[in-house]
């Protein structure tokens, strides 16, 4: 495979495991964002706002941490249920450019998400 | 038993030239924790070209041939080659050229028909004009189109197994694995796949393939092997293996009037589900259909099918290590 076909397979595992979803179901993201804003939303109320900076690093951090499992459980469902995997064994997409694709789809579920998480940094976490 | 027919041999096309497509010898693999392989020194060899069928009961050895011809698998010992390629050295360069269906693949939520044909081909490094035109043909040629864009998480079970074939049928690929391809399929939409394979095959792709239906391999198949415990038992054209094995051409299903040891003398009887089939030659058969006018029984008669061959090859082979354990 030349760079252009695999960027072009890199593209397409992100775009049809990453932006489609999204796109088809807005609910991902809210799910990606529900565990750390509860989170941070209790610690900001509890603490009457000063412990926001510290919050803000362990919704981050808890967001970063979700996307990691979902890679791994979506690898492991696309071994395991969709056999998705058998097929891209026998094609010519290179180990890599497939792991790249699967983790690069998630952050893109994950993007709306870390974008508000930088915002708020960048506002409060002084 | 006959185990000797050269696979891949097609006397009636005289063809000699034909290239391999895949050549295995003495192919073996054996599972970790396992005490018994799944392949034991499995040879055969494929035509380019052709629509190559393996039989078998569950747990025979298929998909584990079709996983390491696919370079998916690892062998334990022996060799594989496919289109001129090994599968173990030559892994990348394989995989350039072969596309699989595999076994009980299921599609991915919540994309759509159009999107896993596309995902597919863009992932091969198809440009995205030229893959758009080659999903919507796909899509045409398995009856999709209609239900193209919705989520295929509302589709049938028939029409996601179409989805996964339609994932391969248009790549590039010169040799295709299809891992039973129409499970799950009822016998219109079979035929709407067979017709895609018979196409791929006049376009000089060679397709290989398992399946559980005998009357699939007997419609599509060049050559084919019956496969059991890992051995290749039979292999040949559908009807060579026919003839090769059974050397009896007639079914007779016997209803009523007969015992078991009546009917032996005709040929092989077996029970199934209360009648006796015996499986016979053109002159038994017909003394058979003579003494059941006489005693006013009920039977019917129909030529031997690759159904009955491979009951008759597996039930023997399965008796044979029976008896020898």
């Amino acid at each position: 495979m030349k760079l252009r076909e695999r960027l072009r397979s890199l593209w397409a595992i992100m775009y049809y495991l990453g932006f489609t979803p999204m796109l088809r179901n807005p609910l991902f993201i809210a799910f990606v964002f529900s565990t750390p804003f509860t989170l941070l939303f209790i610690l900001f109320v509890a603490s009457n706002g000063t412990a926001l900076p510290y919050g803000l690093a362990g919704a981050l951090t808890m967001v970063t941490t979700e996307l990691g499992l979902f890679v791994g459980t979506d690898l492991a469902s696309y071994k395991l249920q969709n056999r998705f995997q058998d097929l891209v064994v026998a094609s010519p997409v290179t180990p890599l450019v497939y792991m790249f694709g699967v983790a690069l789809s998630e952050l893109i579920l994950g993007a709306p998400a870390l974008v508000i998480m930088f915002v708020l940094i960048a506002g409060k976490g002084d | 038993m006959e185990t000797s027919i050269t696979c891949g041999a097609r006397p009636e096309t005289g063809s000699k030239l034909r290239m391999d497509a895949l050549r295995a010898a003495g192919l073996t693999k054996i599972y970790r924790k396992s005490k018994k392989p799944a392949l034991d020194s499995v040879d055969l060899k494929i035509e380019s070209g052709q629509i190559f069928t393996m039989l078998g009961r569950n747990g025979a050895g298929k998909t584990t041939f079709l996983r390491i011809a696919s370079t998916q698998l690892m062998p334990t010992s022996g060799s594989v080659s496919v289109l001129g390629l090994d599968v173990v050295r030559d892994a990348k360069q394989l995989r350039e050229r072969i596309a699989i269906t595999p076994q009980e693949a299921e599609t991915i939520y919540p994309l759509t028909p159009r999107d896993h044909v596309l995902l597919n081909l863009r992932m091969r490094g198809i440009a995205k004009e030229e893959a758009k035109k080659r999903a919507q043909e796909a899509l045409d040629e398995l009856e999709l189109s209609d239900v193209a864009d919705l989520n295929s998480d509302w589709l049938s079970g028939g029409m996601k197994q179409r989805v996964i074939v339609a994932m391969a049928i248009r790549t590039d690929a010169e040799l295709i694995f299809l891992d039973e391809p129409t499970i799950g399929l009822d016998p219109l939409n079979r035929r709407k796949v067979w017709d895609q394979l018979t196409r791929l095959k006049k376009n000089g792709r060679t397709i290989v393939l398992t399946t559980h239906y005998m009357d699939e391999a007997e419609a599509l198949s060049d050559n084919l092997v019956i496969i059991n415990r890992g051995k290749v038992v039979a292999s040949g054209t559908p009807r060579s293996v026919k003839e090769a094995v059974t050397k009896r051409s007639t079914r007779v299903d016997v209803y009523d009037k007969f015992t078991h040891s009546e009917l032996g003398r005709y040929g092989r009887v077996s029970s199934i589900a209360g009648r006796f089939r015996v499986l016979t030659d053109e002159e038994g058969a017909r003394s058979l259909g003579d003494e059941a006018v006489a005693r006013s029984a009920t039977i019917s008669m129909s030529p031997v099918t690759l159904d009955d061959v491979f009951v008759d090859i597996v039930g023997e082979a399965e008796k044979g290590e029976e008896s020898e354990a």
